[in-house]
């Protein structure tokens, strides 16, 4: 899994590719959660590179933004279609706000 | 994750009621447990899950026994196939897993166990609550976390979707509290995949077990070949079994040990029985075996 991070407006726009499945999600949310403790608790992560996404990964993304808790959040932009899929299903979509372009995602 | 009670074990413990019986007494409650059991497995990340299969990840034990029976029946055959496999396949041992969660509960000092005698001659045994504290404990946070707007914990998310795909959503909530959260309590129900995978296979399973259940009934059987027919017709049914093969040895025609089979029917006078393969042992379903035996 690659993950690139940068800042923009405040905000931690996080890249992620791959598959996100039961072993990548453990490094990613490990990854997240570093990020949350460092105090960086407004997220918008770039889904455009992921192409597949398991329980796991959805499970990695909620202990995140639990984590976030109020004081902040995780949104999602870009996301390829069978991934949204999965976000859809699971109501996922209407828990964090899902945006098709970084632009949207940014301003929320 | 260390957890007093898995989640198998909470919802057997929201199933228990006053006076110590297993309720409800519908028939999806194993199927319940088995779904329970591929839960818990996934929060410890030895299962995963996706829109279409249920993917093994690390059959390293749990040190919980019962969740690691289920994980090593699991590993036993590593191809993929549906969620609504493996629920039907952990079904198919949902009695011993229940008696098994129930010795547990007994061990954790959450359940005793009170032998009873009805009309002097009935033996009975009843698992009443000792205190009421975890059983507390589950529905108050349930209830908590429905009445809130925070993000569930997992084993929570976990509760309410087998509550409400397993029609158990009244042993945490009053019916008017249903009518007002069911939006909240079906957004978090639907939030884990496997979950969803259980809902649809709970519906399409309870479906075809009151189907069977109607067909038994007007059945009238009597011999013990017969009740033992309709023993595998019924779970063939319930579970969805099509193949031969997919059935346990002790429901597979041919095998020695569906002749034992037919031999403890007979014996028993009921079709009503399992086999435990912990145990190798024969049971009638009573859930008290385990400590009488």
């Amino acid at each position: 899994m690659e993950l690139k991070i940068s800042t923009e407006n405040d905000i931690r726009y996080v890249e992620v590719s791959g598959r996100l499945d039961a072993v990548i999600s453990a490094g990613l949310q490990d990854k997240l959660m570093d990020l949350v403790q460092a105090g960086h608790k407004k997220m918008l992560v770039c889904m455009d590179q992921v192409e597949y996404i398991s329980s796991s990964g959805l499970r990695a993304f909620l202990a995140v933004a639990k984590k976030v808790g109020h004081d902040g959040f995780i949104r999602f932009c870009c996301m390829q279609p069978g991934v949204k899929e999965v976000f859809t299903i699971s109501g996922f979509n209407s828990i964090f706000g899902i945006y098709d372009t970084k632009e949207e995602g940014l301003a929320g | 994750m260390s957890r007093f009670l898995t989640i198998p074990e909470e919802i057997l413990l929201l199933s228990i009621d006053e006076s110590g019986g297993i309720s409800p007494e519908s028939k999806t409650l194993d199927v319940v447990i088995a779904s329970a059991l591929l839960m818990d497995l996934a929060i410890r990340k030895r299962i995963d899950s996706d829109l279409h299969y249920l993917i093994h990840v690390d059959g390293s034990p749990t040190g919980d026994a019962v969740l690691d029976d289920a994980l090593t029946f699991l590993f036993e055959d590593k191809t993929q196939k549906a969620p609504v496999y493996w629920i039907s396949q952990l079904g198919l041992r949902a009695d011993a897993y229940k008696e098994d969660l129930l010795a547990s509960l007994v061990l954790k000092r959450v359940l005793k166990v009170e032998n009873k005698r009805i009309l002097w001659m009935f033996a009975t045994r009843r698992y009443p609550v000792i205190g009421n504290q975890e059983l507390k404990e589950v529905k108050a946070r349930v209830r908590e976390l429905i009445f809130g707007n925070e993000l569930p914990e997992l084993q929570d998310m976990a509760i309410i979707s087998l509550a409400y795909y397993g029609s158990l959503l009244e042993l945490i909530f009053a019916p008017e509290e249903i009518d007002q959260y069911l939006p909240r309590i079906e957004q978090i129900a639907r939030m884990d995949l496997i979950g969803q995978n259980i809902g649809k296979a709970l519906h399409e399973l309870s479906l075809s077990f009151q189907i069977s259940s109607k067909a038994k009934a007007l059945l009238g059987i009597k011999t013990p070949e017969q009740k033992l027919e309709e023993l595998v017709l019924e779970i063939r049914t319930k579970f969805r079994i099509e193949k031969d093969e997919d059935l346990p040895a002790w429901l597979r025609k041919g095998t020695d040990q569906y002749r034992k089979t037919l031999q403890f029917i007979d014996k028993e006078g009921t079709s009503d029985v399992y086999y435990h393969p912990g145990k190798q042992q024969y049971f009638v379903r009573d859930y008290a075996s385990v400590f009488s035996r």
